[in-house]
């Protein structure tokens, strides 16, 4: 499973983005169901044997149900707060402007060369 | 007022400074835009500027620099992606950045080749752009002429 990070700002991104796409399963809800399935597999189960072939993440293989079920709300119970908007706000302007800075001069640049 | 002066000096000041930007107006801010012109309007306004021609052609020769480096870029730096990670949204960003890279570069190649940092490439552009509108606006006179000649003429038939 590739590195996804857990911090807020991922989950405020993820909200605007699973309203995008609707119900169909991301990355943050298959890696909300790997956690939870691995707090399944502390259990005693029957898969966990020898010891050099323990399964990697799960006893459970990751299919599509797994990705299918709801997760517990976040964003729409806590009333937002000074410090987290005024990161996130942070990180988007961060990236307009970057953006910006790289595109402007560029365009400017390539206007030169295919306007005429 | 002393002051009133004093702001008209610094508005002309930043006015002067901010000239370059009239380009855009010119070529990309028209109320109606020009009709569009072809390679071949173009190298007949190469042919007949001694001045500006060879500079257009100049800029117009650093596409080709472009986007031979835009290629090389695009397929070096997405192949790297492609090599190294499987993430199919990887390749396409690592493809697009490299291609972004890679033309810079070229451009940057193009710039000391045909010296285009003497070349004054506002103004050969502009210049194209005031001969294109001249032809074009001559058109339009004789064409509009024409026309309001014909609608004369109809109208004067069709009321005797």
């Amino acid at each position: 499973m590739q590195f996804i990070p857990h911090n807020r700002h991922s989950k405020f991104i993820a909200f605007i983005f699973s309203g995008a796409f609707g119900s169909s399963s991301s990355n943050i809800e298959q890696a909300r169901g790997y956690t939870s399935s691995l707090v399944a597999a502390l259990r005693p189960s029957p898969n966990v044997s020898a010891p050099g072939s323990r399964p990697l993440h799960t006893s459970r293989p990751l299919s599509s149900p797994v990705a299918n079920r709801p997760l517990s709300p976040h964003l729409p119970l806590k009333k937002p707060q000074f410090s987290a908007t005024f990161s996130i706000s942070h990180r988007i302007f961060g990236a307009a402007l970057g953006v910006a800075i790289i595109s402007v001069p560029l365009a400017t640049k390539y206007s030169l060369m295919f306007g005429v | 007022m002393g002051i009133g002066e004093h702001f008209e000096g610094v508005k002309q000041h930043w006015a002067r400074n901010f000239a370059f930007l009239d380009y855009f107006k010119k070529v990309y801010g028209r109320a109606e835009p020009l009709p569009k012109w072809s390679d071949a309007d173009v190298e007949e306004f190469i042919a007949s500027d001694p001045v500006y021609g060879p500079q257009l052609k100049a800029l117009r020769e650093s596409r080709k620099f472009a986007l031979a480096g835009a290629l090389v870029g695009a397929t070096h730096l997405g192949g790297v992606a492609f090599k190294y990670s499987k993430a199919p949204h990887g390749i396409v960003l690592a493809t697009g950045f490299g291609a972004i890279t890679g033309a810079v570069l070229g451009a940057e190649v193009a710039e000391h080749w045909y010296q285009l940092y003497k070349m004054d490439k506002q103004g050969a552009n502009l210049r194209f752009i005031y001969w294109w509108e001249d032809k074009v606006s001559g058109l339009f006179l004789v064409l509009s002429s024409v026309l309001s000649l014909l609608h004369m003429m109809i109208r004067f038939l069709f009321v005797t």
